[in-house]
């Protein structure tokens, strides 16, 4: 019989997924280069697969990023209507979206990577993740030429 | 067999072997979860390799089963002033000082502490006071010299480390402050080597690399510029690098608005050149100096009879 090993808190779980985890770094190229939709998948797939032991965390970051951008796009289309964010400065408010997306992007990134160096030091094989970012960076284009309702098209572009 | 683990791992953790003692440390709580010794001594393996959080779980579980132990309060100390608690460290540095008033490791805490603050003056006697208590321990020695480098006497420092190296060739904190005392001497080429040796000892320990980005930043000054700005970036904690990150980006997208907005199209493709440099520059730039750092760590061997 094994002799039994303590484990560490912020060690990855197996998970019979591991074989597809990338290093964190490709999901965060892509939310940033083919949208905050297709970024966000790869993020919860990847917590998945790595087993991050923060993955609950993560999960509700990538709620946050969602609500977030839609409550800040349906505020910022409110005081528009209302009058009170005249249309030069609309451009200078739609940045706050674009701030959120990206703060909750990082700190996804930031939590699986911690996760990920772990992984690799027990031996996990990461795959190149350069194929699918092309991939999505490609589709990505031709799929947000389709009709999208506007909310829609704002949060996960 | 407890025992013999523990000395094992603590072997391994004073020669900067702190992965194969938390290998060991590991198999050893598997078999015995209740070590009190063994979880502050894993605490502080996992401190080295900034795994801050685990660190402070096994400090808190270590002072959970043996609440009047030094080392416990001294983990719980460590823990705390690698997490900027500098108060909950002083409290349990105090705690550890009336378990065992005259124990040299308790004011090298006090001076780490105090380092930590800010009192140069104050963590200088500590660690004299530390080298008093245990003359013969390397590890004050080694502090006390780095603080003496601080402060600007390079002649003691020097001394002092080479005092240290020469009964420990191997001290990493030493063969650092050595190294950054030839650096300020202007001789680049012995920096280097014992930069890169300390590297060799230890590949992901801070003084060492620290050191050796010294040694390269002098060498190659665009390198240097991306090693400033990353330390710069990375100095506090990750909240205030990304903050930094997307606040640079911010002003990047700010300005592109603005220009747009006041008629200064031609602007732009300035600005967005000036960006995508930034970015590419920043993106090329650590893989260019780990790669030299590698280069580097191949080319240093020991002259004979060191």
């Amino acid at each position: 019989m094994a002799a039994s090993v303590y484990r560490l808190p912020d060690e990855p779980l197996p998970s019979g997924l591991s074989r597809y985890a990338v290093d964190p770094l490709w999901p965060m190229l892509t939310l940033m280069l083919a949208g905050n939709g297709f970024g966000l998948a790869w993020f919860a797939f990847n917590g998945f697969a790595l087993g991050s032991p923060t993955r609950g965390r993560e999960l509700a970051l990538l709620a946050l990023n969602l609500a977030g951008a839609i409550a800040l796009l349906w505020l910022l289309g409110a005081l528009s209507q209302a009058g009170w964010l005249p249309r030069q400065y609309m451009e200078y408010a739609l940045l706050s979206v674009i701030t959120l997306k990206l703060a909750t992007g990082y700190a996804l990134y930031m939590m699986q990577q911690r996760c990920f160096e772990l992984w690799e030091y027990y031996g996990g094989m990461a795959r190149n993740g350069l194929p699918l970012l092309i991939l999505a960076t490609l589709f990505a284009r031709r799929l947000f030429d389709l009709q999208w309702p506007a909310l829609l098209r704002m949060v996960l572009e | 067999m407890s025992r013999h683990a523990l000395a094992l791992a603590r072997r391994h953790y004073g020669h900067g072997q702190v992965d194969q003692a938390i290998d060991v440390l590991l198999r050893l709580l598997g078999e015995d979860p209740d070590l009190a010794e063994a979880h502050a001594l894993l605490a502080f393996c996992l401190l080295k390799r900034k795994r801050l959080h685990v660190a402070a779980l096994e400090a808190a579980r270590a002072l959970e089963l043996e609440p009047d132990s030094v080392y416990s309060h001294l983990a719980a100390a460590l823990v705390a002033i690698a997490r900027r608690r500098l108060s909950e460290a002083e409290t349990h540095l105090n705690a550890a000082r009336e378990l065992d008033p005259a124990a040299a490791v308790i004011e090298d805490g006090f001076a780490r502490l105090h380092l930590a603050w800010g009192h140069d003056e104050r963590a200088l006697a500590h660690a004299r006071r530390a080298c008093e208590l245990e003359p013969d321990d390397l590890d004050y020695r080694a502090l006390l010299a780095s603080l003496e480098f601080r402060r600007g006497d390079r002649g003691t420092a020097e001394a002092l480390a080479r005092e240290v190296l020469e009964l420990d060739p191997e001290h990493l904190e030493a063969l650092c402050v050595l190294g950054h005392c030839e650096l300020a001497a202007g001789r680049v080429d012995d920096a280097r080597q014992h930069a890169a040796w300390a590297v060799q000892l230890d590949p992901m320990d801070e003084q060492a690399l620290t050191l050796l980005a010294a040694v390269k930043a002098r060498r190659s000054p665009l390198l240097g510029l991306w090693w400033r700005f990353q330390s710069y970036l990375t100095a506090g904690s990750r909240t205030r690098t990304v903050v930094l990150l997307l606040g640079l980006f911010l002003l990047y997208q700010i300005g592109m608005i603005a220009l747009s907005q006041n008629g200064l199209q031609r602007w732009t493709l300035p600005l967005s050149l000036l960006w995508l440099g930034f970015c590419a520059y920043t993106w090329i730039a650590p893989g260019l100096f780990w790669r030299s750092v590698k280069k580097e760590l191949q080319q240093v061997r020991l002259r004979p009879g060191f």
